[in-house]
Formats: C-alpha cells, structure tokens, sequence
C-alpha cells in the first residue's frame, strides 16, 4: 500500500509530476489548471527545460484521481515521452497556479510549431455574433503561430513577438478563466489589442485596413492581380489559380519557369481526395500536399506544367480562409521572393523586395522572429514524406543521443541545419539553396538564430565533404573543430534515424543528384553498407560523363548525348535531338563527352535526367530534378515490361551497367512504343537492379535514401519487390530523403564516431 | 631532339639551335651568369616556369607566351622589362623543327617587347620526364615612375576595368588540348601589356589602386586576393563583362565561366572612380586595349568576397573552386 492509500481521508498529501516531451505552446498547462481546479487542488504548474512541472496538493482521493486522469486531460497535440511522479511535502499553497518559467539557457524540451488555425477559431471568426467575427489573427491554445514568434524558450508571451500587445479588458479575463479555450493563451489576441491588418499597393500608399485590406486583397485578385500577404513564417504570393493569365504574370514577376507552384483551397473544392493526402492536408501542421492533380479540378495549366500532381494547402490563418472565401476559387500561394532569394519576411525589406512583384501588399504588424518556409509533403508507399521540412514541421526534434555539442550545416542546396545543444538533437527549418549572395547572408543569419534558441555553442561543426559547398568554407572560417562527412552516407544515416536503426548495419540506397565521393569523383547512384559511424561502397552504377559540368544538369540532352555515345557509339549519338539541337553543337558535346570533360559520375538522378531527356525529348531543364519528375509524370501504370540494369560483379565494388538500357530505349523509341510505356519500364529497370542488390545482402536492413526516393512510382515498385524480401526496408518518413534531411544524417554520425571515440579511449 | 649523347650533342644543340638565335644584343651569346648596367636604383625581378600543353596554339606558342608572360608580370608592377633569361627543359624526342619555332617565337617577342635575352641554360631529360618542353625565364625591369600603390589601398566604391575580353587564353589552350572543332576556335591573347599599363597609369595620373595580368584563375582570382588584401567585396556586372563570340561559344559548351579562365594579354585594373571615363577612353583608343570595359566597383565587404549581377538580375557569388569544378548541384 502507498502513502497516499494510508493516509486515505487524513491530512492533505502533496505530489509531483514532470511531464517529458511536446509538452510546450499547446496548451498544456492550461489543461493541467483546469484539471487540478476541477479537483480543487492547490500547487503550480511551469513549464522548464525539460517539460512541465507540477506541484499539487490536497485530498489524497484528488490527488489521486488527479494522477490518473493528467494524460487523458491533455490536448490532442500533446505528446508525452515520459511521466515523473513522486510524493512530495506540502507547501499550504492556496489555489493553483500557472508560473512563468525562467529563461532556458539549453532547452532539453521541444520548440512548439506553428500551427494551422483550428475549427473553433474558424468558427468564431465567421460568426457575426462573436467579438473576433472577421478578425485575421484570431487563435487559441490550439492553434497559430509558435516557432516563428519566439524569441527565447519557454514559449511565453513575453518572449515572443506577441509581447507589445497588452491584452484588452475581455481578452484578459479569457486569459485567466480556466474554463476559457484561452486561457493562457500565448497568442491570445483580439480587434481591439492584437495586430492588424494594412494593405498597401506597390508604391506604399494605404489601401485599408482590416476588412478593408482583405477586400481590397480580393478585388487585385479577381482582376488577376496578384497580392504578397505576410503569412505566419514569411510573405507569400498569391494570385487566382485558375486564370492561366494571373498564374503567367506571377510566374514573370518572380522569374519562376516552370517549377510547380502550390495552391491553396478549402477542402470542399477537392474532388475525391485520397485519404492519407486528406490527412495530411488536413493536419495542424498544415504543410503543402502533393495529390494526384485531378482532385484539384479547374486549375490553370500553368500552375505545375508537364506533371501528374499539384501541391496543395488549407487555409493556414483566418487571414487566408477571408480571402479564400472572398476569392471563391483556388489560390496560388507560393513562398514570396523572387526565385533564388530568400523568403521575405520583414516589413520593410518585403515591401522594397516585392513590390515589384505584387500589385498589393498585406502587412501586419506582429514580428515574423524566425522566418519559415512552407512545409511539403508527400505520400509514397503510405508514408507521410517529408519533401521539405518548414512550418509545421521544423524544428523536427531527432530521436538522438548526444552529450556535445554539434552544428551540422547539410550541404549546398535544400539546405537546412541540425544541431545538438547537450540536451536535445534537432533539424532546424529549410533554408534553401546557397546559389545567391542573400541566400548565403540568410543562413549565416539563420545559423545564428538556431543556435542561439537552443543556446548551442558548438563544439564541432559538421559539414559535407564536397570542397567547394559554400557551407564547406563557411565551416572552415569558424574557427571551431570540424567534422566532415561523406553526403551519401549522411543521406543513408538520416534514413536509420528515422527508423532508430543507428545500432544496425543496413544496406543503404543513395539515390540522389550529385554528391562528393572519398574518390573525388560524383556520387550519386550509391548502395552503400553502413553503420552509423562508418560505411563501405558496395556496388554503384557505371560511371559516365557530365558534359559540362553543372551545364549538363541544366541541359539534360548532354547527358542523353554522353550515355547514348557511351553505350552505343558515337554516330548513333549524333542523330540524337534532331530539330532541336544544332548538328555542330552536337558533335562538339560529343567531343566534350570523349575527352572526359566535365565530371565523372555515378548519380541516379542524372541518369533520371539523361533518360527523361530521351524517352521524352527534353532538352532543358528549368530546375533540378524537374527531367525525373516528368519522367514519373509520363509514366504509364498499365504498362508492363522493363529495361536491363545489368550487375558487373567483376570487381569487389558491384557496378550496374546502364548500357544496355540505353540501346533498348533507343530501339523502343525506333519502334514508336509510346512515352508511358518507356518511362514505366526505366522506373521498373531501376527499382529491379535495387531488388537484385539487396536480394544480395539478406542480412541487412535496407535504407531507400537520398531525393530519388521522392519518386512516388519507383518507390512504390520498390516497396512491392522488396515485400518478398527477409529484410525490412526503412523507407523515409518525417526526415526528408533530399539534401534537406542531409543535417540530420550528419549530426548522427558525427555523435556516433564521438561516441567511439570516446570509448577507445576510455581505459580498461 | 636526343638526349644521353654526351657534351658534344648537347653543346652543338645549343650553338646551332639557340646561340644562335639570341645574338643580336650587346652580348654576344647566353652566357651562364649576365652582367647588366642598371641605371636608377630599383630594379624589379620576377621568374616563372611555363607549361603548356599544346605547345603551339592560336593566337601563339609557348615561346612568346613565356616572353609576354614574363614582361606582363614587370609591367603591371609598374616597372619598365628590359631583360630576360631563359631556361629550357626539352623531352627527348621533341622534333627538333618544333625547338627552331618555339625559339623563333620567343626571340620575335623579346624583340618586340623590348628585352634582352641575357642569359640561359638547356638541359635534356628522358622521355616522358617533360611533356614535350618546359620554359624557366626571369623578368628584369627597371622603376621610373610610380608603381601602382597595391590591392591593400583599394577602397569602397573604386571602379574595377579590364583592358579586353576575357578568358581568351585559357579557353584557346583547353580546345587546342582536347581537339575541339570549334567555329569559331578560341584564340590566346597572349601579348605584351606594357605599353597598356604605360598608358592607364598616365590617364589615371597616380589613381591606380592595384593592376594585375589576370593569368592562372582569370578574373576571380585576381578578385578574390585583392578582396582579402582590402577586406572589400567586388560586385560584376555580367553585361559589362567583354568576352569574345569564340570564348562564349566554348564557355557554352564546356560550362565554363570565363570568369575562372586564364588571360596573358588582358589586365584587371582597380581605379578611383572619378577617373574611370578617361582611363576607359585612353584604353579605347590603343589597338590592343580597344575593347576595355568597366566590369564593377568595390564594395564593403560583405559574405561573398565577390559576387556578379547576372542578366536575369540576381546577385550570384563568384567562388573561388579549389580544383576542378564540380557540380554542387544535388
Ligand atoms: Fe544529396
Ligand atoms: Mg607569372
Ligand atoms: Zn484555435
Ligand atoms: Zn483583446
């Protein structure tokens, strides 16, 4: 029997709690006052480095029925890693109490998301009855903006940007009322005391405010105008997603080609959506979702050219649900900036930046603190993949153990950053890629920023192998230990994070664009054995050239050139693109790829490009990664038959040889088979070479990683090949497969060899 | 060309093949140590090795080459070329014809830069020891007026020129090399930049920062020493950047930025801004400078040590890659 059973109706008893885990910005604590209140217990809750803390006393019968129904009373977003009771002395405290925590100097505890605007607050603001009726910025414990606001951990108000809005007379009383859905809210906020709202068209002259401001936002975007909106993370553009002539001026505008651009709609103007897409679309985190494009009927080509899907996205705040419902039709909402530079989210600096852009502007006046792109995601092989990790999703905490302190800073592009401050491992937000002079200012900024949330100070700066990513001199100017790590393994090890596999040996696959290999040549088609400290190449695909260079990812038709050269000889690549590529041009790319200049390779994803250069004619590509993409685009799933990887095992090292791929393809193209047809069967080509290599390490676990493994139709082949396979396969999940997961991989094995490390030198 | 034949061969290579050609100045041959009369008190000395491959390329071979590669380094350091040596490192093998125009070559630059050939040597090593021949020389000149004052005094809003297209260089070796059929096929600019230097330093009367023959990295690497040495940024502008049809066209193909690409004729210059127009139109009116351009300024120093303003208008930085360039495309 314990103490509180023997004291069963005697003197008060007093008890702790400490609750681990997402236990912070979702109202928590609020929960835990009406709960001890509704018992009539005194004490406190806090929130503190590691999570909340309770203190409660009372009746021992209350203090128990408070023990038992503390989980069940916590918000659906709650998520609680570990619970700490102990019997504790009694303070004589009269009531309960929520308390402000002290400032953290290296929060153990989870940085709360920003979240979608819920239902009820929905509700509210489109009811006429109710005070927040048409108010923008309307939100409760369960909803709005989180990590974009903080200043310092804990969350609290007066560390965030909320902090210069006192709360009104009403707003006041909701924020001490335990029964209230804001009570101790830390967004809380109404017309009267919160921010507002302000349009403002290019040359800065006041449109309106409030009401005022989303009326004029709709009128600019029924005449096909478009409008930039401060959002929760960042300014977006947006523009009607039906008129091909609005989707063609912001494509213009924001020098955007053709890179899809995500829209976003109510679910009501979703035709039969699938249900794991729907769910998604519909989760707090509220990140762009890819669906098959015809769920989303009515939208203007322009809006993701030569492709099969279209993101999608739910109103983020009451501010996009107003112009959603004022619009009447989809909306595009793409990131505002112009393509290559960084998200805009400064008043001043987004005005100066896009008003070129846009024809009106909607400002706010609550301090984006941390600027946050979209999240997006997609379902492959019924898993929620993270493409990229923004609002929402980031700071993605990582099922790590590390003692150090570590900063890894991914690679070139997609790049986004992990860190462990002694106390927690995390992936910070995309922050993009690092071609432009302010997108490098930006992660010198965003570095900062991390750092100083979880007041990290770095011991080691982890960085990628490759001698000319701008974060490899970053890296070298600081001063601080480095740590460099091989981007295919750090793509596999992310992949055994995921799935808590770091004390395994698996078979990672590293299917991705370009990465340094140990050799100095480009890796990228990789199957790598690993663990999460070390790696050996087991068998790669056949090297070819780049003619060119980086020139040739822009221009896809030079690879086709070099693979076509290389595997049937050079007269047969001569009569290649044919209309479309002057006959001298030709011969020289020929020459260039002869003599080997550019770089040797073995990346997948330039063998994507190559292949979706000559199964579909493409010549150019507007960004990376879009020949793949309309490569599994174009690809026809009634189709059947494949093309031949073949496996060399002559060497230690297995090589697939795409040699004879490329002459089938060739003689397909000559027997007029149609486009789908082809491109099922390279997809089919690929994901059986992957079978037929792991079917040779059946002890080992295999890791699909790297950003091929974005392609839903090779994935999807995998998986079903693989279900008859001994071994499991960790497929991606919420690190993403791309260079964005890149971090988190290096964070893992930088920790692991430390920890080896650490152990060899330990004495025996 | 033998090698391993004794003294005699060799001594008889250099009367008939070298000597030869050099005697037209007060010395009558090259002898193993020069003695010269050097009036003023400054002299400037520098040295270089040359390796090329081709040896004979458009536009030129590796003889003047090593002569306007010699005297360009004098002169853009202000001082006047007026001797040279030469030292030879032949492959045995090499077709003796091939030595005869290589030496032609340098004995009509050193004629036409104004500079004596006052001292060599020639060794012979075994097959596959050199790639075909290798030049030493060391450059003499002499200080008359001012040099430029060096990178370090660059300032914040300083005008960066160029007296030429760039890249030319480079890009004329690289498709000789690899036998590319190019139309046009890139052609060196290798030539002297003495009397270019003679007359920028005048039209700027003493507001040059900094000049440098933008050899081995091009452009960039001239840049991004000179934004060390200042602890400034230089921003490009790529629709001022000259470059050639025949450069552009091999760029295309070989997703090379001129940038990167070696030049042997064509300077980089760092000015004060108030005297960039007349700098630019003296520079204009010579026929070997005729194509100078303005390409960008100095700015404070900011995370790119220096960026170009792209056509398409975005600031893109210009890395200095450590070797080959890879792609860092994922
Ligand atoms: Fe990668
Ligand atoms: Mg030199
Ligand atoms: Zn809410
Ligand atoms: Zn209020």
């Amino acid at each position: 029997m314990t103490e509180t059973d023997l004291a069963a109706n005697g003197a008060p008893v007093g008890a702790t709690f400490r609750l681990e885990g997402l236990v912070q910005g979702i109202g928590v604590r609020p929960a835990i006052v009406r709960l001890a209140s509704a018992l009539a217990l005194s004490g406190t809750v806090a929130n503190n480095a590691v999570g909340v803390d309770i203190h409660v006393e009372g009746r021992p019968p209350d203090v128990s029925s408070f023990a038992d129904r503390l989980l069940q009373s916590l918000p659906d977003a709650a998520r609680v890693d570990a619970v700490h009771q102990a019997p504790s002395a009694i303070t004589g405290a009269v009531g309960f109490h929520l308390l402000f925590a002290p400032g953290m100097d290296r929060p153990a505890t989870p940085v709360p998301h920003d979240l979608a605007v819920c239902d009820a607050c929905l509700a509210e603001v489109s009811d006429s009855a109710d005070r927040r009726e048409g108010y923008s910025f309307t939100s409760c414990t369960k909803c709005g903006p989180r990590y974009s606001i903080i200043r310092t951990m804990p969350y609290e108000r007066r560390d965030t940007s909320m902090q210069p809005f006192a709360l009104c007379e009403r707003c006041s009383h909701e924020d001490v009322t335990p029964n209230d859905r804001r009570f101790h809210a830390q967004t809380s906020a109404c017309g009267e005391c919160g921010p507002q709202l302000r349009a403002c068209d290019s040359q800065g002259n006041p449109q309106g405010d409030d009401a005022d401001a989303i009326r004029a936002a709709s009128k600019v975007i029924h005449s096909g105008g478009i409008v930039t909106l401060k959002g929760i993370g960042g300014y977006q553009l947006l523009c009607d997603a039906t008129s091909g002539e609005a989707v063609r001026r912001l494509r213009n505008r924001k020098r955007r080609r053709s890179k899809p651009l995500p829209v976003m709609l109510e679910e009501q103007a979703l035709v039969s959506p699938p249900p794991p897409e729907l769910d998604a679309f519909n989760s707090p985190a509220n990140p762009i979702v890819l669906v098959p494009d015809d769920c989303v009927p009515g939208l203007a080509p322009g809006v993701a050219t030569g492709l099969d899907t279209v993101g999608i996205m739910r109103p983020t705040t009451p501010l996009h649900r107003q112009l959603l419902q004022q619009a009447q039709r989809p909306l595009v909402a793409t990131s505002g900036n112009v393509e290559g530079e960084p998200l805009a989210y400064i008043n001043a600096a987004a005005h100066q930046e896009l008003s070129p852009v846009a024809d009106l502007l909607l400002h706010h006046d609550r301090e984006i603190v941390r600027p946050i792109d979209d999240s997006v995601v997609r379902i492959i092989a019924g898993r929620e993949v993270t493409i990229r990790a923004g609002r929402g999703i980031a700071p993605l905490p990582l099922k790590l153990h590390c003692d150090g302190q570590l900063l890894a800073i991914g690679g070139h592009q997609k790049v986004a950053l992990a860190l462990s401050n002694g106390e927690q491992c995390v992936l910070g937000p995309h922050i993009g890629n690092l071609d432009t002079a302010p997108a490098r200012q930006r992660f010198e900024e965003q570095t900062r920023q991390l750092m100083q949330l979880y007041g990290c100070r770095p011991e080691r700066i982890v960085r990628d192998l490759h001698p000319d990513y701008f974060t490899t001199r970053w890296a070298a100017e600081q001063g601080t230990e480095q740590l460099a790590v091989q981007h295919h393994h750090a793509h596999v090890v992310a992949g055994m994070l995921e799935h808590g596999w770091l004390d395994r040996t698996v078979l990672g696959v590293a299917f991705d664009g370009t990465g340094y290999g140990t050799d100095g040549t480009i890796w990228g088609g990789e199957f790598l054995v690993a663990t999460a400290g070390r790696f050996h190449r087991a068998a790669s695909l056949r090297q070819f050239v780049l003619p060119g260079g980086e020139q040739a990812v822009r221009q896809p038709w030079r690879i086709a050139v070099a693979l076509v050269a290389d595997a049937c000889g050079r007269d047969r690549a001569a009569q290649l693109f044919k209309a479309k590529i002057p006959e001298e041009q030709l011969q020289s790319t020929i020459d260039v790829a002869a003599r080997g200049l550019g770089a040797q390779t073995s990346s997948m994803g330039r063998l994507f490009d190559g292949a979706a250069a000559l199964i579909l004619g493409l010549t150019d590509a507007s960004f990376e990664g879009e020949p793949a993409m309309q490569l599994e685009a174009a690809s026809d799933p009634e189709a059947d038959g494949t093309y031949e990887l073949t496996i060399d095992d002559s060497t230690t090292m297995l090589r697939i040889d795409w040699r004879p791929m490329i002459q089938q393809i060739l003689r397909d193209r000559e027997a007029g088979i149609p486009t789908g047809t082809m491109a099922t069967r390279f997809h089919r080509a690929v994901a059986t070479a992957v079978s037929g290599i792991a079917a040779r390490f059946p002890q080992s676990p295999v890791v699909p990683s790297g950003g091929c493994f974005q392609n839903r139709v090779l994935s999807e082949m995998l998986a079903a090949m693989l279900e008859g396979h001994p071994q499991p396969v960790g497929w991606p999940g919420r690190i993403p497969p791309n260079d964005g997961g890149l971090a988190a991989g290096q964070l893992a094995i930088a920790a692991a060899r430390l920890a080896d490390a650490n152990n060899s030198e330990r004495p025996r | 060309l033998a090698h391993g034949e004794g003294a005699r061969l060799t001594r008889r290579l250099i009367d008939d093949e070298i000597r030869s050609r050099f005697r037209s100045g007060p010395l009558d041959a090259l002898p193993d140590a020069a003695h010269v009369d050097v009036t003023g008190n400054r002299i400037a000395v520098t040295t270089d090795s040359f390796v090329v491959s081709p040896l004979f390329f458009p536009g030129g071979d590796i003889g003047s080459l090593a002569v306007h590669g010699t005297v360009n380094d004098l002169a853009v350091s202000g001082a006047t070329p007026r001797w040279i040596t030469l030292s030879l490192i032949l492959e045995e093998g090499l077709p003796l014809p091939a030595l005869g125009r290589v030496l032609d070559s340098f004995a009509a630059a050193a004629c036409e830069c104004a500079v004596e050939v006052i001292a060599g040597d020639t060794k012979v090593v075994p097959r596959g020891a050199a790639d075909g021949m290798f030049l030493n020389t060391t450059g003499i000149g002499t200080i008359t007026g001012s040099p430029p004052a060096g990178p370090q005094t660059i300032e914040s809003g300083d005008v960066l020129l160029v007296s030429g297209p760039i890249g030319r260089h480079g890009m004329a070796v690289l498709c000789a090399r690899e036998e590319l059929a190019l139309e046009p096929a890139p052609r060196s600019d290798s030539a002297p930049l003495t009397g270019v230097v003679e007359t920028l330093l005048r039209a700027a009367d003493g507001n040059v920062r900094a000049i440098r023959d933008a050899t081995r990295g091009g452009v960039s690497a001239v840049l991004h020493e000179w934004a060390d040495a200042c602890e400034l940024s230089f921003r490009l502008q790529e629709s001022r950047l000259p470059v050639s049809a025949d450069v552009r066209g091999a760029s295309e193909l070989l997703g090379i930025d001129p940038l990167y690409v070696a030049c042997e004729g064509t300077l980089v210059a760092a000015v004060a801004p108030g005297v960039a127009d007349q700098v630019i139109e003296s520079l204009c009116s010579r026929p070997d400078s005729s194509g100078a351009a303005v390409i960008g300024s100095a700015t404070d120093r900011t995370i790119c040590p220096v960026t170009i303003r792209r056509t398409l208008g975005r600031e893109q930085p210009v890395d200095e890659p450590t070797g080959a360039m890879l792609p860092r495309i994922c």
